[in-house]
C-alpha cells in the first residue's frame, strides 16, 4: 500500500486499557547472573520440564494401540529389535556447525562466525540423550523430520544390531496451556508490528523511516489510511532498533579504536524518532541482535537510560527479546528471530519461518538450538525457552518477508504466527488485527522525487 | 567433582555412549547380541501375556523372529565371536601351507641341544601358525690355516670340542650343558666344519679369495664358547696352534637365519605339499602347529603378489585404573578397574570386536560388549582367557608397554591369578614384564619396559609416535587432536576413583572413555599407515617386525649388510665397540652473509647427496687422504646395497604411478619411505663409533668431498657470473650447507634469478666429474638469513606462485616456550615473507608485546610445561617447586610423576628466582593473579624476535621492546595473598578511573563523566557481548566434543587451547556482568 500525502483530518486514537506489569514479564529477565556454571543444567532442566508432557503425548499416541508398545525409561536402556519407545533431547551432531576449536587453532581467537546457510550435511549424526547417555536415531523419519537440536522428542523404533535407534515415528510435547483470549468484537484495533528499523551510524533516521512515524501517528496517507492507522492501539518494534557496529577486534594498540562516541549520537537520534510514536501511542521495543545489549539470548531490555525522551512516556516498555505482553486480551510473545533463524539452519524441507516457529510450539520450545548454536546465557534453575504458556499471537521480526500461519492443537489451543519483514530492506510493517488475528503487511515508500 | 546435583538419582552423571560408530554391516557379534535380545524378549511376552503369548506379534516381527531362528548361532555369549574361524585339519602330503610370518623368534630345544626358529604368522583365510623350522644351526667363520688339508676337518672339529669342554675354559661353563655321556654328539659343540672361499668385507684384498673355516655350532648358546676357543688357538694338523679370527660370530641367530633362508620381516613364506609335518601338541594358541626343515622352507620376495598383507588380527587396548587421592596409580594395591579392547582385522575400517570388562555393575553400552566382574582376579582371568581366545597377532595400544600391560601383570601377581600372565601364543610360556635400557643414537636411551608375548607382536603407539615424529606433547590427547583433527576428553585422574564407586551409570561413563581410548590408538595407527610401513620397513631391511620398535636402527644396516655380502662371498669382521670421543669433521657449512635479502637467492643443490658419493665417487684418493677402489676393479659393498635400495625405491615409485588400487598404493608408498629411510641410514651406520661396523673413513672422507664440492662451486660460480663477463650483477655465494649453495645474482626478477641458476647449475656441472651435478630447484625470495642452518625464505619453483614458506631452525617445536612464541615468530615471518610488510610485522609485534603488558594475551598462550619426570633434580626446576606447592595445596589434584606440569609465570616479590614463580595457570585464573610480563617479554620473546628482525632493523631492533607502546600496563589485581586481606575494594568510574565517592560505589560513573553515560555503557556492553559469546563458543563447543549435553565437562585436558579461555570466559563474564548492573543504578 503506497502512501500520499493528503490534508490532514483529525481521528481519534483508539485506546485500550493498559494493563499493569503483567505476571509474564519476568519470564525472560536473568536477573543477577553468575557464569561459574555450565550449560549442562540448562539441557538437563529442559529435559526434565518437558519430558512429562512428552510423555503423555506419546502414550496416547503410541500405547493405547492393539499392539500395545512400552516405554524405555533409559535410552541406552534399549535392547534389542523389539518396539520401543524412548524420550530425549534430540542432537545433532554436523561438520557444518562452526567450530570454535577450529578458529581457536587456526587463529588463535574467538569471534562471532558467520552461521552457514545450513548446519546439515552428510558428515553428521541424529543423537537422542537423556541421562543416561545418547543413541544415534537412524531410518527416514529422522531424516525428513522438521527437527532441531535441543528438541526434546519421544521416538518410536528399535534398535538395529549396530546399536543404533531405528526410528518410525517421532512426537513431541505439544502445545502448552492457552489462556482465553478476552476479545472485543465491537471494533477493530491493530497493533503494529515494526522489526529491524537498524539505524545506522551513518543514517540514523531514513526518509522511510520519518515517513513510518508519520504514518503511525496518523499523519500520512489518504483518509482510508489514517482511519486505520487510528486504529492502531499499540505499535511493537520486535527487534532491530539500531546496528551498532562491530567493536574492532584483534590487537590494537589504540584506545581511540574503541570510542563509542558516534554510539552514543545514534542512540540520542534514534530515541527521538521513537518519542514521536511513544507519544501517540504505548511503544514497545524488543532489541535484536545488532542492538546495544547482550548478545546472547535472552538480550535483555535495552537501558531505559538510553531513551532519555521516550521514557517521559507512560505507554513506553523496553522489554526483553524474546517477550511476553498482553495488549487488550491477547497474549503476544514476540521473538526478534534469532530463534527462528537459527531453526532454519536446521530445516531439510524448506519449511519457512512460520513454520518452523509453528513447529517451536508443537514442541513446546522456542529455542531448542540454544545454547549449541544459538547463544544463551547458562541458566540452571529453568529453561525459560519452555513454553509455559502458549500465546494466542506468535510474532517472530528479522524476517526477509512479511507471512502468516497458524499452529494448533487436538487440546483446541490455536496461535497466531506472524512473520515481520525488516523495515530497512523490505519498508513493510504488519498490522495484527487484535478481534480477527488476521495480518496486514503495510508496505511504506518514499513518494518518488 | 565440582559439580552441582540437579536431581537426586543419577543426574550428576549422564553420559552418552559416543562410541556407536556406525558399521555397514552388521557384525556377527551384532547379531548375537540381537538373538540374544530376541530370547529374552519372547520370554518376557511370554511371562506378560500368558497364554495368548507370540500369537499377537505384529507380521514383521515374527518374520523378524523367524530370520533369526535361521541363524546358525548356538551360544548366547558375544563371547562366541571371539576365536577364530574354524581352520580345515590340514593334510602336507597334499597342500602346501603358506601364511605371513609376523614373528621370528628361537626356542631352545633341551632334548636335541639345539634351538629352533618359530615363525608366529596368519594365512590368508585368517588361521594362525606355529611353524618350527629345524636343522638350522648357527655359525661363524675364521680363516683356515695356508695348506690346510679338508681330510683334516674332524680332528680339528675333535679339538675345538675338547677346548670348550675343558672346565678350564673360561665361558665354556656359560653355554654348552656339560657332557652327560648321553651319547656324545648332543653335547659336541661343533658340529661341523666346512671349508670355504671367502674375503674379508674390509679393505680391498685384490678381488683374491681365501680359505675359511665355516664352523657350525649346535646352538647359539655356544657361540660364544666356540669363538673363544677359536679365538685362543686351537692345534690344527700340519700347521701347528692356530688362532682364528672369528667373522660374523656376532650375527644373531634370527637374523643369520633369516638372511640364509632369504626371509624378510612380515614376508610370506610357504611349505610347499610333502616337506612339512603337522605336530600332534597343542603347546601354542595357534591352529596349526607344524615342523618344516629349513632347507625346505621357501621364501616369497615381498614384491608382486607377495606385497599383500594377511587378514591380522590387531587387538587395541586400554585399561582404567582406580588411584587413591595423590598418588599414581600403583599395582601392588590399585585395582584395574576397567579393560577396554578393540579388535580390528587388518585392512576393515570397523572392529569386529568392541568390549569392555568392568570390575562391578556396567549400566550398557549400545553395540558394545559390557561384561562385568565383582571380582577383580576374575576379570583379569577372563581377560587373559579373551586374548587367549581371540588370538591377535598384533597388540596395540597407547603407552601399552610401559604401562597398561606391566600394570595388569604386576596387579595379577598382586591378586595371586597365578593363571594370568600367559597372554604370548605358547601356552607355558608365561609373560613377564622386564626393565631394559633401550638407547639409540636416532631415539636417545630410555628406560623402557619389555613384555614377552611370543608370537604377538606389539606395537606401542606412543614408541612408534616418539620415533616417528617430533611434536610438543605427546600425550595421546595432543597426538589425536594433531592428526585426527580431534580434541579428545581427559577424564581426570582424581574423579575416575569416584566415577568407579558411584553407580553402574558412572561406570558406564568411565567405560565409554576408556573404550575411546582403547579405540584412538587403532584409528592413530590407520590414519598414519603404522602398520603398512613398518612392515614394509621390515621387508626393505629385512629384520623380524618386532624388531622396529625395540631395536635401533643398526640391526637393519647389518641385516642387509650380511645379506648382500653373502651374496658376495664377504665376510664380515667382528668389531669391538671403539667408543670413545673421536669424531670425524662434521657438517659443511660455508660462513653465512647474514641478512634480510629482498632479492631472489637461487639455490644450487648437490642431486648426488653425500651417501649417493658412497656410491658412484671414482676417486682413488680422497682429500682425506684414504681411499676408495675404483668400481672398475670392485663394486664396494655399501654402494652395492645403495644402488639396490635407490633402484628398488624408483621401481616403487613407478609401480605406484601405475597402481590403481588405493591400499596397495599405500603398501607401496610405504616402501618407497622405508627404502629411502634405509638408504640415508647407510651412510650414517659407518659413522656410528660404537656402532657394529664403524668405518670413519668413509663419513668422513664423504664430508670431505662435499666441502670441496661447495667451496669449488662457490669458486666457478663467482668467478663466472661477473660484470666483467657481461652479466648484470657480480653474483655472489651468500651461504653453502651440506649439499646446497645459495647464490645471490644481484637480479631483482624471480624468472631472471631462475634463468641465471639454471645456467649456473650448468657450467658448474661441467666442471666436475660425472655423475656429480648440480641442479637448480628453487629461488627463495625473500630470503632471511639469521644464522648457520638458521633461515627462512619463501620457496619458489616456478615463477608465478610460490610453493610454501620454508623455515630452517626456528623455534617452533621447542617445548620449553610458551605457545605464543611460536605464533607470534610465524605470523611474523608470513608477514615479512609472504606479504613482504616488514613494517606490518614491526607493528604487530609491538601489537603483541602491548597486549601482554595489558594482560589481553589468552593464558592458554603463556603456558609453559614440562614433564616430572624425577623429584630429586639437584637445581630447582620451576616445574618441580610448582608441583611440590600444589600437593600441598591439594594432593589429590598435584601433578604426579610422569605427568606434565603446565605453568605460567606470576610477578614476584623483588629478585624472586623463576622457580619461585611459576604457578598453576589455573589457580592464576581463580584467583587473578598478575602475569609477570617482563619475563615473557625478555626471557621469551626477545631471543627469537630479535634474531629474525636484526637482519633487517639491525640495532634498532631493541625498539620492539621498549617504546610507546610498553607504556600501558594492566596488573591483575590478586584475590589473594598476603596483601588483598589489607586492601579494600574501592570502584572507579568507568570513564575516568577516578575512585567513586564511598555512596556512588554501585554507580558506573562518576558526576562529571554522567553525560558520555550511553558511550561508556556501548563501550562496556561491547566487552560484555564478546565475553558472553566467547562462554558461549567455548562451553558449547566442550559440551560437544565430551559428546553429552546433559553431563557436565569435567575434562583436564590442559593441551586442547580451549582449556584455559574457557575458564578465563567464565571469570571474566562474571565480573564483566557485574560491572554491567552498574549501569542500571546510573540512569
Amino acid at each position: 500500500m503506497d502512501v500520499c500525502e493528503t490534508a490532514p483530518a483529525v481521528l481519534p486514537r483508539t485506546r485500550v486499557a493498559h494493563e499493569g506489569p503483567s505476571e509474564y514479564e519476568a519470564e525472560f529477565k536473568t536477573g543477577r547472573r553468575s557464569y561459574n556454571q555450565q550449560f549442562n543444567h540448562i539441557y538437563f532442566q529442559r529435559l526434565d520440564g518437558l519430558k512429562p508432557h512428552v510423555h503423555e503425548q506419546a502414550r496416547r499416541r503410541w500405547e493405547g494401540q492393539r499392539q500395545p508398545v512400552t516405554w524405555t525409561q533409559r535410552v541406552l536402556n534399549v535392547d534389542g529389535p523389539e518396539r520401543t519407545y524412548i524420550i530425549g533431547t534430540v542432537f545433532i551432531d554436523s561438520a557444518a556447525k562452526p567450530s570454535t576449536l577450529a578458529q581457536v587453532e587456526e587463529a588463535r581467537w574467538i569471534s562471532d562466525p558467520q552461521p552457514p546457510a545450513t548446519y546439515r550435511c552428510s558428515a553428521e549424526d541424529v543423537f537422542l540423550e537423556d541421562e543416561s547417555g545418547r543413541i544415534r536415531l537412524v531410518g527416514p523419519a529422522v531424516e525428513h523430520a522438521t527437527l532441531a537440536s535441543g528438541v526434546v522428542a519421544a521416538v518410536l523404533g528399535s534398535e538395529t544390531p549396530d546399536g543404533q535407534f531405528e526410528v518410525a515415528e517421532m512426537c513431541f510435547a505439544g502445545m502448552g496451556p492457552q489462556p482465553a483470549r478476552v476479545v472485543d468484537d465491537t471494533q477493530d484495533k491493530y497493533v503494529a508490528l515494526v522489526s529491524g528499523l537498524n539505524a545506522t551510524v551513518n543514517c540514523p533516521v531514513s526518509l522511510e523511516m520519518q515517513l513510518l512515524a508519520e504514518y503511525l501517528c496518523g499523519n500520512a496517507g489518504g483518509e482510508p489510511d489514517q482511519a486505520l492507522s487510528a486504529q492502531i492501539v499499540q505499535t511493537v518494534v520486535v527487534g532491530g532498533i539500531m546496528v551498532v557496529p562491530e567493536p574492532p577486534l584483534g590487537h590494537t594498540e589504540d584506545a581511540r579504536a574503541n570510542d563509542r562516541a558516534p554510539v552514543q549520537r545514534l542512540v540520542e537520534e534514534v530515541d527521538g524518532f521513537l518519542a514521536d510514536i511513544a507519544a501517540a501511542m504505548p511503544l514497545t521495543l524488543l532489541p535484536g541482535k545488532a542492538d546495544p545489549t547482550d548478545i546472547s539470548l535472552p538480550q535483555q531490555a535495552l537501558n531505559p537510560g538510553m531513551f532519555a525522551q521516550c521514557r517521559r512516556y507512560a505507554g513506553f516498555r523496553s522489554t526483553t527479546n524474546p517477550a511476553y505482553f498482553e495488549v487488550d486480551g491477547t497474549l503476544l510473545l514476540a521473538s526478534a528471530g534469532q530463534n527462528v533463524d537459527d531453526l532454519g539452519r536446521y530445516a531439510k524441507c524448506g519449511e519457512t519461518p512460520c513454520e518452523l516457529a509453528a513447529s517451536s510450539l508443537q514442541w513446546r520450545h522456542i529455542a531448542p538450538t540454544a545454547p549449541d548454536t544459538l547463544w544463551c546465557y547458562p541458566f540452571t534453575k529453568n529453561d525459560p525457552f519452555i513454553v509455559r504458556s502458549t500465546p494466542h499471537v506468535y510474532v517472530v521480526g528479522g524476517q526477509a518477508e512479511p507471512g502468516t500461519g497458524l499452529a494448533q492443537s487436538a487440546g483446541g489451543q490455536q496461535t497466531r504466527v506472524v512473520a515481520v519483514p525488516d523495515f530497512s530492506a523490505a519498508h513493510t510493517i504488519v498490522l495484527l488485527n487484535l478481534r480477527t488475528l488476521e495480518c496486514t503487511p503495510v508496505r511504506i515508500t518514499v513518494p518518488a522525487a | 567433582m565440582g559439580g552441582h546435583e540437579t536431581n537426586g538419582e543419577e543426574a550428576s552423571l549422564r553420559r552418552d555412549t559416543g562410541f556407536n560408530v556406525s558399521s555397514q554391516a552388521p557384525s556377527a557379534q551384532a547379531m548375537q547380541n540381537k538373538r540374544a535380545r530376541l530370547n529374552a524378549a519372547k520370554a518376557k511376552a511370554g511371562g506378560a501375556m500368558g497364554d495368548a503369548a507370540g500369537g499377537d506379534l505384529p507380521e514383521d516381527f515374527s518374520k523378524e523372529l523367524e530370520q533369526l531362528e535361521q541363524l546358525d548361532v548356538h551360544a548366547e555369549d558375544p563371547a562366541v565371536f571371539w576365536p577364530r574361524n574354524r581352520a580345515p585339519a590340514l593334510d602336507p602330503q597334499s597342500t602346501g601351507l603358506v601364511f605371513q610370518q609376523m614373528e621370528i623368534d628361537e626356542e631352545y630345544v633341551p632334548s636335541t641341544n639345539t634351538a629352533v626358529a618359530r615363525l608366529f604368522g596368519v594365512t590368508e583365510q585368517g588361521h594362525s601358525v606355529a611353524c618350527y623350522v629345524q636343522g638350522f644351526f648357527p655359525y661363524f667363520y675364521c680363516p683356515a690355516p695356508a695348506g690346510f688339508n679338508e681330510k683334516d676337518i674332524p680332528l680339528v672339529v675333535a679339538e675345538l670340542n675338547r677346548l670348550v669342554q675343558m672346565p678350564s675354559s673360561a665361558g665354556g661353563g656359560s653355554g654348552g650343558p656339560p657332557s652327560r655321556g648321553d651319547g656324545s654328539h648332543r653335547s659336541d659343540a661343533v658340529v661341523a666344519i666346512e671349508m670355504c672361499m671367502k674375503e674379508p668385507l674390509f679393505g680391498y684384498h685384490g678381488n683374491v679369495k681365501a680359505p675359511f673355516f665355516r664352523i657350525v655350532v649346535r646352538n647359539p648358546r655356544l657361540m660364544r664358547p666356540v669363538t673363544l676357543a677359536v679365538k685362543r688357538g686351537f692345534n690344527v694338523p700340519g700347521a701347528g696352534q692356530h688362532a682364528g679370527t672369528p667373522y660374523e660370530s656376532n650375527l644373531e641367530f634370527i637374523i643369520r637365519f633369516m638372511v640364509d633362508t632369504d626371509i624378510v620381516g612380515a614376508s610370506w613364506v610357504e611349505l610347499p605339499a610333502g616337506k612339512y609335518s603337522v605336530r600332534g601338541t597343542n603347546r601354542t594358541f595357534c591352529q596349526y602347529e607344524v615342523d618344516v626343515n629349513y632347507r625346505d622352507l621357501v621364501a616369497h620376495e615381498p614384491v608382486g603378489e607377495w606385497s599383500k598383507l594377511a587378514p591380522l588380527r590387531i587387538l587395541s587396548l586400554d585399561i582404567e585404573c582406580a588411584g587413591r587421592p595423590g598418588v599414581f596409580p600403583e599395582a601392588k594395591t590399585d585395582p584395574v578397574i576397567q579393560i577396554a579392547n578393540v579388535v580390528t582385522i587388518q585392512g576393515q575400517r570397523q572392529p569386529f570386536i568392541r568390549n569392555v570388562f568392568t570390575l562391578d555393575t556396567c549400566a550398557p553400552i549400545p553395540g558394545v560388549h559390557v561384561q562385568s566382574f565383582q571380582d577383580e582376579a576374575e576379570m583379569l582371568l577372563k581377560w587373559a582367557e579373551f586374548v587367549q581366545t581371540c588370538d591377535p597377532d598384533i597388540v596395540i595400544g597407547y603407552n601399552t608397554t610401559d604401562f597398561d600391560l606391566p600394570y595388569l601383570l604386576e596387579r595379577a601377581e598382586a591378586l595371586s591369578a597365578h593363571r594370568f600372565p600367559f597372554l604370548g601364543r605358547v601356552r607355558d610360556t608365561m609373560t613377564t614384564a622386564k626393565t631394559s635400557h633401550f638407547s639409540s643414537k636416532a631415539y636417545g636411551t630410555r628406560e623402557s619396559k619389555t613384555i614377552n608375548m611370543d608370537g604377538r607382536v606389539q606395537f606401542d603407539v606412543l614408541a612408534a609416535m616418539r620415533r616417528e615424529y617430533k611434536l610438543r606433547s605427546f600425550s595421546l590427547n595432543a597426538v589425536s587432536a594433531k592428526f585426527l583433527g580431534e580434541q579428545k576428553e581427559d577424564v581426570p585422574y582424581s574423579i575416575i576413583t569416584d566415577l568407579q564407586r558411584e553407580s553402574a551409570e558412572t561406570r558406564r561413563r568411565l567405560a565409554v572413555y576408556c573404550l575411546k581410548d582403547a579405540f584412538l590408538p587403532q584409528r592413530l595407527v590407520d590414519k598414519l599407515m603404522f602398520l603398512v610401513n613398518s612392515m614394509e620397513m621390515a621387508r626393505v631391511t629385512g629384520v623380524p617386525f618386532n624388531y622396529l620398535l625395540t631395536r635401533g636402527q643398526q640391526i637393519k644396516v647389518v641385516s642387509q649388510l650380511y645379506r648382500h655380502s653373502s651374496r658376495q662371498d664377504l665376510v664380515v669382521p667382528v668389531i669391538e665397540s671403539q667408543g670413545g670421543d673421536s669424531q670425524y669433521e662434521g657438517a659443511i657449512v660455508i660462513d653465512p652473509k647474514r641478512g634480510y635479502y629482498d632479492a631472489p637467492i637461487a639455490t644450487l643443490d648437490f642431486t648426488i647427496e653425500r651417501l649417493q658419493l658412497v656410491k658412484d665417487v671414482d676417486y682413488t684418493s680422497t682429500p682425506t687422504h684414504d681411499c676408495f677402489v675404483k668400481p672398475s676393479k670392485r663394486i664396494g659393498l655399501l654402494p652395492h646395497i645403495l644402488k639396490e635400495l635407490l633402484s628398488a625405491r624408483k621401481q616403487a615409485k613407478a609401480e605406484m604411478k601405475n597402481e590403481t588400487d588405493p591400499f596397495k598404493v599405500q603398501v607401496l608408498n610405504g616402501r618407497q619411505l622405508a627404502l629411502k629411510i634405509s638408504a640415508n641410514s647407510v651412510y650414517g651406520f659407518t659413522g656410528a663409533l660404537n656402532g657394529r661396523l664403524p668405518c670413519l673413513q668413509i663419513s668422513a672422507s664423504v664430508t670431505a668431498f662435499g666441502r670441496q664440492m661447495i667451496d669449488e662451486t662457490t669458486r666457478q660460480v663467482e668467478s663466472r657470473f661477473t660484470v666483467a663477463n657481461g652479466y648484470a650483477h657480480d653474483a655472489s655465494v651468500i651461504y653453502g650447507d651440506t649439499d646446497s649453495v645459495m647464490v645471490k645474482f644481484g637480479v631483482s626478477d624471480l624468472a631472471d634469478a631462475m634463468r641465471l641458476g639454471q645456467e649456473a647449475a650448468d657450467f658448474v656441472t661441467t666442471k666436475f666429474i660425472s655423475p656429480i651435478k648440480l641442479e637448480f630447484e628453487k629461488v627463495y625470495f625473500p630470503y632471511l638469513l639469521i644464522n648457520k642452518k638458521r633461515y627462512a625464505g619463501l620457496y619458489w619453483t616456478r615463477p608465478d606462485k610460490y610453493d610454501k614458506l620454508d623455515t630452517k631452525g626456528l623455534e617452533t617445536v621447542r617445548r620449553d616456550n610458551c605457545q605464543l612464541v611460536p605464533l607470534v615468530l610465524n605470523t611474523c615471518l608470513k608477514m615479512m615473507l609472504i606479504d613482504r610488510d616488514v613494517d606490518g610485522a614491526v607493528s604487530y609485534t609491538k601489537g603483541v608485546i602491548a597486549d601482554l603488558l595489558q594482560n589481553k594475551i589468552d593464558l592458554s598462550m603463556l603456558v609453559i610445561s614440562k614433564q616430572l619426570s624425577k623429584t630429586d633434580y639437584a637445581a630447582k626446576q620451576a616445574h618441580v617447586e610448582l608441583a611440590e606447592r600444589m600437593r600441598k595445596r591439594d594432593a589429590g589434584s598435584a601433578p604426579q610423576l610422569g605427568d606434565r606440569v603446565p605453568y605460567v609465570i606470576i610477578k614476584g616479590t623483588k629478585n624472586a628466582k623463576t622457580y619461585e614463580k611459576a604457578e598453576d595457570p589455573i589457580y592464576v585464573l581463580d584467583n587473578n593473579l598478575p602475569i609477570d610480563t617482563n619475563y615473557y617479554v625478555e626471557q621469551q620473546l626477545t631471543n627469537p624476535l630479535t634474531r629474525i628482525f636484526e637482519p633487517i632493523l639491525g640495532s634498532k631492533v631493541s625498539a620492539l621492546f621498549k617504546g610507546s607502546h610498553t607504556r600501558t600496563i594492566h596488573v591483575a589485581a590478586p584475590t589473594t595473598g598476603a596483601m588483598s586481606r589489607f586492601t579494600v575494594k574501592t570502584n572507579t568510574c568507568l570513564g575516568c578511573k577516578t575512585p567513586l565517592r564511598k555512596d556512588q560505589q554501585h554507580r558506573a560513573v562518576c558526576t562529571h563523566c554522567q553525560s558520555r553515560l550511553p558511550e561508556l555503557y556501548m563501550r562496556n556492553m561491547d566487552t560484555m557481548r564478546e565475553l558472553e559469546m566467547r562462554y558461549a563458543r567455548l562451553w558449547t563447543e566442550c559440551q560437544r566434543c565430551q559428546g553429552s549435553v546433559n553431563n557436565e565437562v569435567v575434562c583436564t585436558n590442559s593441551d586442547c587451547p580451549i582449556f584455559y579461555m574457557r575458564k578465563k570466559a567464565q571469570k571474566d563474564s562474571e565480573t564483566q556482568a557485574s560491572v554491567m548492573e552498574r549501569f542500571d543504578c546510573s540512569w
